[in-house]
């Protein structure tokens, strides 16, 4: 990829920088103490070469990009951006996640996905379309024929199946 | 339990944050920095959240195309009381991005009866079959309102494809801005854009009008496209007219910018086109089955574009990409 050649000032990355205490606070406040620094220099880097517009505003797209980042980082299993005695647990299921071999981490999601299929057809449809379609709650409404309310519980009913599992293989 | 409560309002968070408009990143600050305890419990949601999507997304890749039929308990008593009978098919699409979905939505006329707005997103699909057993399907990126009592639609933008039963007494019409398209009896496409409608016919015979003036009559294997007031008629082949609908997409000799427009609408990836290529027609079929990265390619290939992922994928993966360089 050669668009764009060095670095060289945007909008966006003068947002960035107008807005550096916000994004790092909102890191610091994620626990992310050990890594702000290197996630704000990429941040820097990558903003720099955004010319067009963003959605849905700058600063949303900013803090959006600093939280890839700082997932990215933990899915990479870097022990050293985690307060070990805090993140031990999240640590050890990531790590288990991204190694694909694992068999307990394959049950877990595994066990997700089921329980999400268990909630019936709908529920995991407007799952599917909200999180991985990205489709607005309301305009899945009308898709279905259903009222807003109706799409507002089943996501409700699907994000309380992903929190299960974990209360079922939590360590003691 | 105190955990519990957090977990809650954790996952409330997690739910407002999947919409793209989410702005409320101070709030979502505070909330974190309350205590330790709540940075924990969000952070693993969102850990195992992002693992979920990922296996999904995994299952759509590989799973085949599946319709299990499934009676919806509609919570909604309205929508109960007037009548409506919805059931619901679902099945994983072809492309990775986003789910096909049949509705059959049965519509009577009624006190009240209101016209039915339809709507897709980029790379989705969406079905509609009426009383007179007249079916719509929509395209990605598209919306069209029916009539209660059937035998009209409105294309409010993108691309539906009609298939009309026949009933002489009664015309059926397609209202897309000032276009006006009626058929007795019929199989035929419809893309409204900005300024421009084209209608191809599959079968049968359509009348296109355009505000009430101008009319032209399309039969099998004829289209139109109508832009400022003036329409000009082509050729349109039946595999150019229905391959979307069965998974692909056919073009001939169709400039550059609208094979654009087609993709984005059918796939919902983002391609961009090179100033030295804008200029040119494409001839060719583009299958859009297989994993999306397959496609990705076969895209950039075939037209000599970039095809990019969505904005926020992009950057994940260069960041990672840009870590494992500097290991």
């Amino acid at each position: 990829m050669t668009e764009y050649e060095g670095v060289a000032s945007s909008r966006l990355a003068q947002i960035l920088v107008s807005n550096n205490g916000k994004i790092r606070a909102y890191l610091l406040a994620r626990g992310a103490g050990d890594v702000v620094d290197d996630v704000l220099q990429e941040m820097w880097i990558r903003a720099s070469r955004i010319d067009r517009p963003v959605e849905p505003s700058p600063l949303s797209y900013l803090f959006r990009m600093a939280e890839h980042l700082l997932l990215d980082i933990w899915r990479q299993g870097n022990r050293r951006s985690m307060r070990e005695a805090q993140w031990s647990e999240a640590y050890q299921e990531l790590h288990e996640v991204s190694a694909e071999s694992h068999v307990l981490a394959n049950q877990k999601v595994g066990i997700v996905v089921g329980r999400l299929a268990a909630m019936g057809a709908r529920v995991e449809h407007v799952f599917r379309r909200y999180r991985l379609d990205g489709v607005e709650q309301r305009l899945i409404a009308e898709e279905l024929g259903v009222s807003l309310s109706t799409v507002e519980k089943d996501l409700r009913k699907a994000y309380t199946a992903l929190l299960k599992v974990g209360r079922d293989f939590d360590a003691v | 339990m105190d955990d519990d409560r957090i977990e809650n309002e954790a996952l409330g968070w997690l739910l407002a944050l999947a919409d793209p408009r989410f702005e409320k990143w101070e709030e979502l600050t505070a909330w974190l920095a309350i205590s330790p305890e709540h940075a924990r419990i969000f952070n693993m949601l969102q850990i195992r959240e992002a693992a979920l999507l990922e296996e999904l997304a995994l299952q759509s890749q590989t799973r085949p195309r599946k319709a299990p039929d499934v009676e919806v308990a509609n919570d909604d008593r309205p929508w109960a009381s007037r009548g409506f009978l919805v059931k619901f098919a679902a099945s994983v699409a072809v492309l990775a991005v986003g789910l096909w979905i049949t509705t059959e939505h049965h519509l009577k006329d009624g006190p009240g009866s209101a016209w039915k707005e339809i709507r897709t997103a980029a790379g989705g699909r969406n079905k509609l079959q009426m009383a007179d057993g007249s079916r719509v399907e929509l395209n990605g990126a598209s919306a069209v309102t029916v009539a209660p009592g059937g035998r009209e639609a409105r294309l409010l933008t993108g691309q539906a494809f009609f298939t009309v039963s026949h009933n002489p007494s009664q015309p059926f019409k397609v209202i897309a801005g000032d276009t006006v398209i009626t058929d007795l009896g019929t199989e035929f496409d419809v893309v409204r854009e900005t300024g421009q409608v084209t209608v191809r016919v599959v079968q049968g015979e359509v009348g296109v009008s355009i505000s009430g003036r101008r009319s032209v009559r399309l039969g099998a294997g004829q289209g139109a496209v109508v832009s400022g007031g003036s329409v000009s008629t082509f050729t349109a082949s039946r595999a150019t007219t229905t391959a979307w609908r069965q998974g692909r997409l056919h073009f001939e000799d169709a400039p550059m910018d609208m094979v654009i427009v087609q993709i984005e609408r059918t796939t919902g990836l983002h391609v961009q086109n090179a100033p030295q290529s804008a200029a040119r027609r494409f001839t060719g079929t583009l299958q859009l089955d297989g994993p999306p990265d397959a496609l990705r390619r076969r895209i950039a290939l075939l037209l000599g574009v970039k095809v990019n992922d969505p904005p926020l994928e992009a950057e994940a993966k260069e960041a990672s990409a840009i870590r494992d360089a500097r290991r």
